[in-house]
Protein backbone atom coordinates (compact mmCIF):
# COMPACT_ATOMS: atom_id res chain seq x y z
CA UNK A 1 0.00 0.00 0.00
CA UNK A 2 1.08 3.44 -0.72
CA UNK A 3 1.93 5.66 2.23
CA UNK A 4 -0.47 8.57 1.71
CA UNK A 5 1.04 12.83 1.15
CA UNK A 6 0.37 13.18 4.81
CA UNK A 7 2.15 10.10 6.18
CA UNK A 8 5.12 11.13 3.37
CA UNK A 9 4.78 14.85 5.16
CA UNK A 10 5.34 13.11 8.25
CA UNK A 11 7.70 10.56 7.98
CA UNK A 12 10.00 13.78 5.83
CA UNK A 13 9.06 15.63 8.89
CA UNK A 14 11.33 13.32 11.24
CA UNK A 15 14.45 13.18 8.49
CA UNK A 16 13.39 10.69 5.96
CA UNK A 17 14.89 11.80 2.89
CA UNK A 18 13.47 9.06 1.02
CA UNK A 19 10.11 10.08 1.81
CA UNK A 20 11.06 13.96 0.90
CA UNK A 21 11.96 12.41 -2.26
CA UNK A 22 8.72 10.24 -3.17
CA UNK A 23 6.82 13.89 -2.68
CA UNK A 24 9.92 15.98 -5.07
CA UNK A 25 8.59 13.04 -7.57
CA UNK A 26 5.35 13.59 -6.87
CA UNK A 27 5.49 17.54 -7.61
CA UNK A 28 8.85 18.16 -9.52
CA UNK A 29 6.68 18.79 -12.56
CA UNK A 30 4.41 21.28 -11.37
CA UNK A 31 7.01 23.30 -9.50
CA UNK A 32 9.52 23.08 -12.46
CA UNK A 33 6.62 24.62 -14.48
CA UNK A 34 5.83 27.39 -12.03
CA UNK A 35 9.42 28.45 -12.70
CA UNK A 36 9.57 27.90 -16.07
CA UNK A 37 7.13 29.70 -16.86
CA UNK A 38 7.89 33.04 -14.37
CA UNK A 39 11.23 32.91 -14.95
CA UNK A 40 11.25 32.22 -18.49
CA UNK A 41 14.98 29.66 -18.90
CA UNK A 42 15.43 26.18 -18.49
CA UNK A 43 18.77 26.44 -16.51
CA UNK A 44 16.89 29.46 -13.83
CA UNK A 45 13.66 27.38 -13.54
CA UNK A 46 15.89 23.88 -12.85
CA UNK A 47 17.77 25.95 -10.31
CA UNK A 48 14.53 27.39 -8.72
CA UNK A 49 13.11 24.29 -8.19
CA UNK A 50 16.35 22.70 -6.77
CA UNK A 51 16.30 25.42 -4.32
CA UNK A 52 12.37 24.97 -3.93
CA UNK A 53 12.83 21.55 -2.83
CA UNK A 54 16.00 21.88 -0.27
CA UNK A 55 14.34 24.98 1.16
CA UNK A 56 11.31 22.67 1.59
CA UNK A 57 12.81 20.24 3.27
CA UNK A 58 14.91 22.30 5.55
CA UNK A 59 12.09 24.16 6.50
CA UNK A 60 9.33 21.51 6.50
CA UNK A 61 9.10 21.91 10.71
CA UNK A 62 7.41 24.98 9.89
CA UNK A 63 4.91 23.21 7.41
CA UNK A 64 1.56 23.58 9.49
CA UNK A 65 -0.74 20.99 7.65
CA UNK A 66 -3.03 22.40 5.14
CA UNK A 67 -2.66 22.46 0.97
CA UNK A 68 1.02 21.33 0.68
CA UNK A 69 0.92 21.76 -2.88
CA UNK A 70 -0.03 25.61 -2.24
CA UNK A 71 3.03 25.81 0.52
CA UNK A 72 5.17 24.61 -2.15
CA UNK A 73 4.44 26.74 -4.56
CA UNK A 74 4.72 29.60 -2.43
CA UNK A 75 8.37 28.82 -1.86
CA UNK A 76 8.54 28.92 -5.70
CA UNK A 77 7.31 31.94 -6.60
CA UNK A 78 9.75 33.71 -3.49
CA UNK A 79 12.68 31.78 -5.14
CA UNK A 80 11.70 32.90 -8.34
CA UNK A 81 11.15 36.60 -7.15
CA UNK A 82 14.62 36.39 -5.98
CA UNK A 83 16.50 34.82 -9.08
CA UNK A 84 14.42 37.97 -10.93
CA UNK A 85 15.65 40.20 -8.92
CA UNK A 86 18.98 38.92 -9.09
CA UNK A 87 19.16 38.72 -13.01
CA UNK A 88 17.39 42.47 -12.86
CA UNK A 89 20.42 43.67 -11.20
CA UNK A 90 22.87 41.42 -13.91
CA UNK A 91 20.77 41.29 -16.71
CA UNK A 92 23.63 40.42 -18.63
CA UNK A 93 23.58 37.01 -16.35
CA UNK A 94 20.58 35.68 -18.99
CA UNK A 95 22.50 32.20 -20.06
CA UNK A 96 19.49 31.92 -21.93
CA UNK A 97 20.39 34.25 -24.16
CA UNK A 98 23.56 33.03 -25.11
CA UNK A 99 22.42 29.13 -25.48
CA UNK A 100 21.04 27.98 -28.57
CA UNK A 101 17.57 27.98 -29.28
CA UNK A 102 15.80 25.05 -27.12
CA UNK A 103 14.65 22.33 -29.26
CA UNK A 104 12.19 21.33 -26.49
CA UNK A 105 9.20 23.30 -25.85
CA UNK A 106 7.30 20.32 -24.00
CA UNK A 107 4.59 18.44 -25.51
CA UNK A 108 2.89 19.39 -29.25
CA UNK A 109 -0.49 20.98 -28.19
CA UNK A 110 -2.68 19.46 -30.86
CA UNK A 111 -2.72 15.56 -32.18
CA UNK A 112 -0.80 12.74 -32.41
CA UNK A 113 2.07 12.66 -34.79
CA UNK A 114 2.10 16.47 -35.99
CA UNK A 115 3.48 16.93 -39.26
CA UNK A 116 6.66 18.52 -38.95
CA UNK A 117 5.71 22.01 -39.90
CA UNK A 118 2.95 21.71 -37.31
CA UNK A 119 5.46 21.38 -34.78
CA UNK A 120 7.62 24.23 -35.96
CA UNK A 121 4.35 26.31 -35.91
CA UNK A 122 3.30 25.36 -32.25
CA UNK A 123 7.17 25.81 -31.00
CA UNK A 124 6.63 29.42 -32.60
CA UNK A 125 3.55 29.99 -30.89
CA UNK A 126 4.91 28.68 -27.65
CA UNK A 127 8.02 31.29 -27.66
CA UNK A 128 5.64 34.12 -28.71
CA UNK A 129 3.11 33.04 -25.51
CA UNK A 130 6.10 32.97 -23.20
CA UNK A 131 7.55 36.00 -24.99
CA UNK A 132 4.57 37.84 -23.88
CA UNK A 133 4.18 36.70 -20.38
CA UNK A 134 7.89 37.47 -19.74
CA UNK A 135 6.81 41.29 -20.70
CA UNK A 136 4.37 41.42 -17.72
CA UNK A 137 5.27 42.62 -14.24
CA UNK A 138 6.41 39.55 -12.05
CA UNK A 139 3.55 39.80 -9.92
CA UNK A 140 1.26 39.89 -12.75
CA UNK A 141 3.06 36.96 -14.18
CA UNK A 142 3.11 34.93 -11.43
CA UNK A 143 -0.79 35.46 -10.78
CA UNK A 144 -1.12 34.41 -14.23
CA UNK A 145 1.01 31.41 -14.24
CA UNK A 146 -0.92 29.90 -10.92
CA UNK A 147 -4.07 30.85 -12.36
CA UNK A 148 -4.24 29.65 -15.75
CA UNK A 149 -0.95 27.47 -16.26
CA UNK A 150 -1.10 25.51 -13.16
CA UNK A 151 -4.68 25.84 -11.63
CA UNK A 152 -4.45 27.26 -8.59
CA UNK A 153 -7.66 28.88 -7.57
CA UNK A 154 -7.70 32.74 -5.87
CA UNK A 155 -7.47 31.72 -2.53
CA UNK A 156 -4.32 29.41 -3.35
CA UNK A 157 -2.95 32.58 -5.01
CA UNK A 158 -3.87 35.01 -2.09
CA UNK A 159 -2.41 32.90 0.37
CA UNK A 160 0.65 32.13 -1.48
CA UNK A 161 1.33 35.64 -2.30
CA UNK A 162 0.22 37.11 0.86
CA UNK A 163 -1.74 39.51 -0.86
CA UNK A 164 -5.76 39.81 -0.78
CA UNK A 165 -8.20 38.43 -3.34
CA UNK A 166 -8.89 41.73 -5.02
CA UNK A 167 -5.40 42.31 -5.12
CA UNK A 168 -5.19 38.68 -6.78
CA UNK A 169 -8.17 39.29 -8.90
CA UNK A 170 -6.67 42.50 -10.25
CA UNK A 171 -3.30 41.44 -11.07
CA UNK A 172 -4.73 38.19 -12.93
CA UNK A 173 -7.32 40.55 -14.92
CA UNK A 174 -4.26 43.16 -15.91
CA UNK A 175 -2.24 40.05 -16.95
CA UNK A 176 -4.72 38.42 -19.19
CA UNK A 177 -5.49 41.91 -20.66
CA UNK A 178 -1.99 42.20 -21.03
CA UNK A 179 -1.10 38.93 -22.79
CA UNK A 180 -4.30 39.23 -24.93
CA UNK A 181 -2.58 42.46 -26.41
CA UNK A 182 0.06 40.95 -26.88
CA UNK A 183 -1.15 37.84 -28.78
CA UNK A 184 -3.10 40.15 -31.06
CA UNK A 185 -0.14 41.31 -32.37
CA UNK A 186 1.16 37.00 -33.82
CA UNK A 187 -2.29 36.14 -35.24
CA UNK A 188 -1.00 34.12 -37.53
CA UNK A 189 0.62 31.69 -35.20
CA UNK A 190 -2.72 31.09 -33.20
CA UNK A 191 -5.05 27.91 -34.27
CA UNK A 192 -7.64 29.48 -36.20
CA UNK A 193 -10.54 29.10 -33.32
CA UNK A 194 -8.04 31.31 -31.03
CA UNK A 195 -7.93 33.75 -34.03
CA UNK A 196 -11.24 34.45 -34.90
CA UNK A 197 -11.93 34.99 -30.96
CA UNK A 198 -8.90 36.76 -30.14
CA UNK B 1 -13.79 38.86 -34.36
CA UNK B 2 -13.42 41.95 -31.90
CA UNK B 3 -10.29 44.15 -30.93
CA UNK B 4 -12.14 46.30 -28.41
CA UNK B 5 -9.93 48.38 -25.86
CA UNK B 6 -13.13 50.24 -24.86
CA UNK B 7 -13.75 48.58 -21.58
CA UNK B 8 -12.40 50.02 -18.75
CA UNK B 9 -9.88 47.96 -16.01
CA UNK B 10 -12.82 47.60 -13.79
CA UNK B 11 -14.92 45.99 -16.46
CA UNK B 12 -12.21 43.57 -17.52
CA UNK B 13 -11.51 42.72 -13.96
CA UNK B 14 -15.33 42.01 -13.51
CA UNK B 15 -14.94 39.69 -16.58
CA UNK B 16 -12.51 37.99 -15.78
CA UNK B 17 -13.26 37.37 -12.36
CA UNK B 18 -16.91 35.69 -14.20
CA UNK B 19 -14.21 33.96 -16.00
CA UNK B 20 -12.99 31.86 -12.69
CA UNK B 21 -16.42 31.89 -11.50
CA UNK B 22 -15.02 34.77 -8.44
CA UNK B 23 -17.88 36.74 -8.21
CA UNK B 24 -20.87 36.98 -5.64
CA UNK B 25 -24.22 35.89 -6.78
CA UNK B 26 -25.42 39.32 -7.09
CA UNK B 27 -22.44 40.47 -9.19
CA UNK B 28 -22.56 37.32 -11.36
CA UNK B 29 -25.86 38.62 -12.56
CA UNK B 30 -25.38 41.73 -12.95
CA UNK B 31 -22.84 40.72 -15.71
CA UNK B 32 -24.54 38.18 -17.61
CA UNK B 33 -27.60 40.56 -18.19
CA UNK B 34 -24.76 43.06 -19.31
CA UNK B 35 -23.27 40.46 -21.66
CA UNK B 36 -26.70 39.47 -23.10
CA UNK B 37 -27.48 43.17 -23.87
CA UNK B 38 -24.05 44.65 -25.06
CA UNK B 39 -21.92 43.42 -27.93
CA UNK B 40 -18.20 44.90 -27.01
CA UNK B 41 -19.19 42.75 -23.47
CA UNK B 42 -19.63 39.67 -25.25
CA UNK B 43 -16.35 40.41 -27.69
CA UNK B 44 -14.28 41.19 -24.96
CA UNK B 45 -15.04 38.38 -22.89
CA UNK B 46 -15.02 36.12 -25.62
CA UNK B 47 -11.40 37.11 -25.85
CA UNK B 48 -10.50 36.42 -22.49
CA UNK B 49 -12.15 33.12 -22.52
CA UNK B 50 -9.97 32.63 -25.89
CA UNK B 51 -7.06 33.80 -24.28
CA UNK B 52 -7.20 31.49 -21.36
CA UNK B 53 -8.10 28.51 -22.67
CA UNK B 54 -4.93 29.51 -25.12
CA UNK B 55 -3.05 28.99 -21.58
CA UNK B 56 -4.42 26.14 -19.96
CA UNK B 57 -3.77 24.35 -23.28
CA UNK B 58 0.21 25.11 -23.03
CA UNK B 59 2.03 21.47 -22.92
CA UNK B 60 3.61 21.05 -19.40
CA UNK B 61 7.49 21.13 -19.83
CA UNK B 62 9.60 17.81 -18.91
CA UNK B 63 11.73 18.36 -16.11
CA UNK B 64 15.12 17.85 -17.65
CA UNK B 65 16.27 15.81 -14.24
CA UNK B 66 14.79 14.46 -11.32
CA UNK B 67 15.08 17.22 -8.25
CA UNK B 68 14.92 14.57 -5.65
CA UNK B 69 17.69 15.43 -2.51
CA UNK B 70 20.67 13.52 -1.82
CA UNK B 71 22.30 13.73 2.11
CA UNK B 72 24.89 15.42 0.81
CA UNK B 73 22.74 18.24 -0.72
CA UNK B 74 20.92 18.19 2.62
CA UNK B 75 23.98 18.77 4.88
CA UNK B 76 23.62 21.99 6.97
CA UNK B 77 26.28 24.24 5.50
CA UNK B 78 29.68 24.81 7.29
CA UNK B 79 29.48 28.74 9.01
CA UNK B 80 31.58 30.11 6.29
CA UNK B 81 33.80 33.33 7.84
CA UNK B 82 35.33 34.72 4.93
CA UNK B 83 35.39 33.38 1.39
CA UNK B 84 37.24 29.93 1.58
CA UNK B 85 39.55 30.22 -1.45
CA UNK B 86 43.09 28.84 -0.60
CA UNK B 87 45.01 31.92 -1.70
CA UNK B 88 42.86 33.94 0.98
CA UNK B 89 43.11 31.12 3.76
CA UNK B 90 46.93 30.89 3.33
CA UNK B 91 47.45 35.09 3.53
CA UNK B 92 45.10 35.21 6.04
CA UNK B 93 46.93 32.68 8.22
CA UNK B 94 50.48 34.94 7.62
CA UNK B 95 48.59 37.83 8.67
CA UNK B 96 47.42 35.98 11.66
CA UNK B 97 51.24 34.56 12.46
CA UNK B 98 52.30 38.53 12.01
CA UNK B 99 49.82 39.41 14.73
CA UNK B 100 51.00 37.25 17.18
CA UNK B 101 55.04 38.35 16.60
CA UNK B 102 53.49 41.84 17.03
CA UNK B 103 51.25 41.10 20.07
CA UNK B 104 54.62 38.95 21.67
CA UNK B 105 56.62 42.17 20.95
CA UNK B 106 54.42 44.25 22.80
CA UNK B 107 54.09 42.43 26.12
CA UNK B 108 57.90 41.14 25.73
CA UNK B 109 59.27 44.62 25.35
CA UNK B 110 56.68 46.11 27.72
CA UNK B 111 56.39 49.99 27.06
CA UNK B 112 56.41 50.53 23.75
CA UNK B 113 56.53 54.56 24.56
CA UNK B 114 60.48 54.17 25.44
CA UNK B 115 60.96 53.13 21.92
CA UNK B 116 59.32 56.02 20.59
CA UNK B 117 60.67 58.80 22.90
CA UNK B 118 64.12 59.01 22.65
CA UNK B 119 65.90 58.95 26.67
CA UNK B 120 69.04 60.80 25.90
CA UNK B 121 68.69 62.82 22.71
CA UNK B 122 68.23 66.86 23.60
CA UNK B 123 67.02 68.91 20.49
CA UNK B 124 68.45 71.57 19.06
CA UNK B 125 66.96 74.93 20.98
CA UNK B 126 67.87 76.76 18.00
CA UNK B 127 65.34 74.73 16.15
CA UNK B 128 62.84 74.80 19.05
CA UNK B 129 62.54 78.31 19.42
CA UNK B 130 62.63 79.29 15.80
CA UNK B 131 60.02 77.00 14.84
CA UNK B 132 57.84 78.77 18.23
CA UNK B 133 57.15 74.87 18.45
CA UNK B 134 56.89 72.95 22.20
CA UNK B 135 59.07 70.63 22.58
CA UNK B 136 58.50 67.92 25.55
CA UNK B 137 61.02 65.63 26.91
CA UNK B 138 58.97 63.56 29.11
CA UNK B 139 61.20 60.46 29.86
CA UNK B 140 64.51 61.10 31.81
CA UNK B 141 65.93 63.91 32.25
CA UNK B 142 62.36 65.18 33.20
CA UNK B 143 62.91 68.26 31.44
CA UNK B 144 60.32 70.02 29.40
CA UNK B 145 61.41 73.38 27.11
CA UNK B 146 58.61 74.83 25.25
CA UNK B 147 58.08 78.57 23.52
CA UNK B 148 55.52 80.37 22.08
CA UNK B 149 57.07 83.94 21.17
CA UNK B 150 59.44 84.45 18.54
CA UNK B 151 62.49 83.18 18.61
CA UNK B 152 64.00 85.03 22.06
CA UNK B 153 67.02 83.16 23.29
CA UNK B 154 69.53 81.48 21.29
CA UNK B 155 71.67 79.12 23.12
CA UNK B 156 74.23 76.58 21.24
CA UNK B 157 73.03 73.05 21.32
CA UNK B 158 75.75 71.65 23.32
CA UNK B 159 74.86 74.18 26.19
CA UNK B 160 71.78 73.48 26.60
CA UNK B 161 72.42 70.01 26.65
CA UNK B 162 74.60 70.13 29.29
CA UNK B 163 72.52 72.26 31.06
CA UNK B 164 69.81 69.71 30.83
CA UNK B 165 71.92 66.91 32.18
CA UNK B 166 72.95 68.73 34.86
CA UNK B 167 69.15 69.88 36.17
CA UNK B 168 68.41 66.44 35.41
CA UNK B 169 71.04 64.90 38.03
CA UNK B 170 70.99 68.13 40.57
CA UNK B 171 66.77 67.72 40.51
CA UNK B 172 65.78 64.73 39.41
CA UNK B 173 62.02 64.39 38.83
CA UNK B 174 62.27 68.28 38.38
CA UNK B 175 60.27 69.53 35.33
CA UNK B 176 60.88 72.38 33.75
CA UNK B 177 58.61 73.83 31.60
CA UNK B 178 58.63 76.77 29.05
CA UNK B 179 55.62 78.47 28.29
CA UNK B 180 53.42 75.54 29.49
CA UNK B 181 49.70 75.39 29.81
CA UNK B 182 48.01 77.07 32.88
CA UNK B 183 49.20 77.79 35.76
CA UNK B 184 53.20 78.89 34.75
CA UNK B 185 54.83 81.94 35.42
CA UNK B 186 55.45 84.12 32.74
CA UNK B 187 59.28 85.73 32.88
CA UNK B 188 61.38 88.23 31.39
CA UNK B 189 64.02 86.53 29.69
CA UNK B 190 66.85 87.62 32.01
CA UNK B 191 64.87 85.91 35.01
CA UNK B 192 64.04 82.95 33.22
CA UNK B 193 67.96 82.46 33.13
CA UNK B 194 68.81 83.29 36.50
CA UNK B 195 66.33 80.69 37.79
CA UNK B 196 67.57 78.12 35.19
CA UNK B 197 71.02 79.21 36.60
CA UNK B 198 69.23 78.53 40.45
CA UNK B 199 68.34 75.63 39.82
CA UNK B 200 71.17 74.30 37.92
CA UNK B 201 74.25 75.76 38.74
CA UNK B 202 76.16 74.46 35.63
CA UNK B 203 73.41 76.18 33.16
CA UNK B 204 74.58 79.50 34.43
CA UNK B 205 78.43 78.37 34.35
CA UNK B 206 78.55 77.38 30.63
CA UNK B 207 76.15 80.63 30.19
CA UNK B 208 78.87 82.72 31.69
CA UNK B 209 81.70 80.74 30.05
CA UNK B 210 80.60 81.53 26.78
CA UNK B 211 79.03 84.22 24.76
CA UNK B 212 75.69 82.63 24.50
CA UNK B 213 73.63 82.73 25.21
CA UNK B 214 72.49 86.06 23.30
CA UNK B 215 68.94 88.06 24.33
CA UNK B 216 67.12 89.27 21.77
CA UNK B 217 66.34 93.36 21.81
CA UNK B 218 62.84 92.30 23.75
CA UNK B 219 63.50 89.14 26.01
CA UNK B 220 59.97 87.52 26.48
CA UNK B 221 61.25 83.67 26.44
CA UNK B 222 58.85 82.10 29.75
CA UNK B 223 60.13 79.44 31.61
CA UNK B 224 58.28 78.19 34.57
CA UNK B 225 60.01 75.64 36.68
CA UNK B 226 56.76 72.78 38.09
CA UNK B 227 58.50 71.39 41.39
CA UNK B 228 55.21 70.10 42.45
CA UNK B 229 54.80 67.50 39.56
CA UNK B 230 57.29 65.44 40.81
CA UNK B 231 58.17 61.90 39.31
CA UNK B 232 54.67 60.46 40.12
CA UNK B 233 53.28 61.59 36.89
CA UNK B 234 55.94 60.32 34.59
CA UNK B 235 55.61 57.02 36.56
CA UNK B 236 51.50 57.22 36.34
CA UNK B 237 52.22 57.63 32.21
CA UNK B 238 54.68 54.91 32.12
CA UNK B 239 52.09 52.78 33.81
CA UNK B 240 49.31 53.49 32.30
CA UNK B 241 51.57 53.41 28.88
CA UNK B 242 52.80 49.96 29.42
CA UNK B 243 49.75 48.41 30.84
CA UNK B 244 47.79 49.49 28.01
CA UNK B 245 50.90 48.11 25.43
CA UNK B 246 50.45 44.68 27.31
CA UNK B 247 46.99 44.99 26.92
CA UNK B 248 46.95 45.52 23.35
CA UNK B 249 49.91 42.97 23.33
CA UNK B 250 47.48 40.34 24.15
CA UNK B 251 44.60 41.33 22.38
CA UNK B 252 46.58 40.61 19.17
CA UNK B 253 47.94 37.40 20.37
CA UNK B 254 44.63 35.89 21.06
CA UNK B 255 42.91 37.45 18.05
CA UNK B 256 46.12 36.14 15.93
CA UNK B 257 45.94 32.98 17.76
CA UNK B 258 42.25 32.45 16.78
CA UNK B 259 42.17 34.10 13.23
CA UNK B 260 45.44 31.96 12.57
CA UNK B 261 43.42 28.32 13.52
CA UNK B 262 40.17 29.69 11.64
CA UNK B 263 42.53 30.49 8.42
CA UNK B 264 45.08 27.31 8.96
CA UNK B 265 41.87 25.43 8.77
CA UNK B 266 40.35 26.53 5.79
CA UNK B 267 43.23 26.12 4.28
CA UNK B 268 43.75 22.69 5.44
CA UNK B 269 39.96 21.84 4.14
CA UNK B 270 40.64 23.22 1.14
CA UNK B 271 44.10 21.23 0.43
CA UNK B 272 42.20 18.00 1.82
CA UNK B 273 39.42 18.50 -0.80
Amino acid sequence: MQPTETQLIRQASKGDLNAFNALVLLYQEGIYNIAWRVLGEEMAAADATQETFLTAYRKLNTYRGGNFRAWLGQIVTHTCYDMLRYQKRRPADSIEDLTPEDNDDGFPIVGQDPLPEEVALQRELQRAIQSCMNALKPDQRVALVMCDVESYSYQEIASIERVSLGTVKSRISRARASVRDCLRGVKELLPSQYRQQL
Amino acid sequence: MAQTHSLPPETLEQLSAYLDGQLSQHEQHQVEQRLADDPVWQAEFASLQAMTQLLQELPPRRVPRDFTLTPKMVMIPRFIVFPATLPYSLSSAVAAVLLVTLGLRFILNGSSLNDLVPTSSVPYPEEVFRSARSLAILSTPTVAMTATASPVIALSAPMVADAVEDVASEQEGVLAQVAAPSGMVTLPAEESMARLGESAPMLQLEAGASPMPTLSPAPTATLTVVEDQPQANLAMMKRVSLGSDVWLGWVSVVGGIVFGIISFGTAWMRLQR
